[in-house]
């Protein structure tokens, strides 16, 4: 099970948090305008990174906040969380073949 | 103003505890209670853009909000715990059926121009008691915090999954230790059932005590 750095709560187990997928992934300003594929795409495909992913979690079952977490998807090392609207932390990016 | 006729019902009144309650331990290794009723208040606002609410909130209930996470805060009459950065849990000693409404309206006139949100959750949430030498060890079972004593110490209060799938609030009064646990009134049987599960193999009895 993964420790997770809430950076509300400080390290809690994985079971208290949910999933959100990727991070920083900007909407589109006018929705409206936009094609149905460019929509679909913004909706439905995410980046599926063999490494050094940013994902969104949120803490619900502690103080049900969201936030995010720089995590490696191949090894699960945790680089750090950091809360939402604030820069990412410098981390060595790595990507496996 | 005319009495009020009360029909509220503790969620573990099926239980029937009170009529098994005992005054004390009597050397089993962990007791559950059920405590009287209180008054319990969802209390949300943003401390660094409302500078007056720390004192706005003192003023009525004589306690500051605790602003370390996990932390809370109070007397034996009241107390305030921390369940977010902008959220805290206003617990009230005070079993009046009224009591609620009344604490509400209290605090909603005091911060009056803050921007806020105070909301009566009393009847949503189960309060459960549990004491003993077991207790942190029985709770070890049912939670995935680390509830050694080192790291969980008197004055804390943690929210965390309990079980399988039910949120509850973990308020740990002092050294006996003894616990509040407050969960959704819907889950009060099972976190009662599951509790005396996680005993079966800690520690010899479970005592039931009177609230």
């Amino acid at each position: 099970m993964l420790l997770i750095p809430c950076p509300y709560c400080g390290e809690r187990a994985e079971n208290e948090f949910s999933y959100g997928g990727e991070a920083h992934k900007p909407r589109p300003e006018v929705p409206e305008e936009i094609s149905d594929a460019t929509w679909a795409d913004y909706v439905f495909l995410q980046k599926n990174t063999k490494g050094t992913y940013y994902e969104r979690w949120i803490h619900s079952h502690g103080c049900r906040r969201w936030f995010n977490l720089v995590r490696d998807t191949l090894t699960h090392e945790i680089h750090g969380a950091y809360r939402m609207g604030e820069a990412p932390p410098k981390v060595d990016e790595k990507t496996y073949v | 103003m005319p009495e009020t006729t009360s029909y509220r019902q503790s969620p573990l009144a099926p239980l029937g505890l009170a009529g098994q309650a005992a005054s004390g331990l009597n050397g089993a290794g962990i007791g559950v209670a059920e405590p009287d009723f209180r008054v319990l208040l969802d209390l949300r606002v943003e401390l660094d853009k409302q500078p007056g609410a720390q004192d706005a909130v003192e003023k009525v209930l004589g306690l500051r909000l605790p602003e370390t996470a996990n932390t809370a805060t109070g007397n034996a009459e009241r107390h305030a715990l921390w369940l977010g950065p902008n959220e805290w849990q206003i617990v009230i000693h005070d079993s009046r059926p009224e009591a609620g409404r009344e604490w509400t309206a209290k605090l909603r006139e005091a911060l009056q121009g803050i921007f806020c949100a105070v909301v009566d959750v009393s009847n949503a949430q189960a309060i459960l008691r549990v004491t003993g030498p077991a207790a942190r060890e029985v709770l070890e079972r049912a939670v995935p915090l680390d509830m050694h004593a080192g790291k969980f110490q008197p004055g804390e209060v943690k929210q965390t999954v309990f079980g399988r799938h039910c949120g509850v609030t973990l308020h740990l009064l002092d050294d006996a230790p003894t616990f509040d646990i407050y969960c959704r009134r819907s889950f009060a049987e099972y976190v009662h059932a599951y509790l005396k599960d996680c005993a079966r193999g800690a520690c010899e009895d479970f005592a039931v005590l009177e609230g």
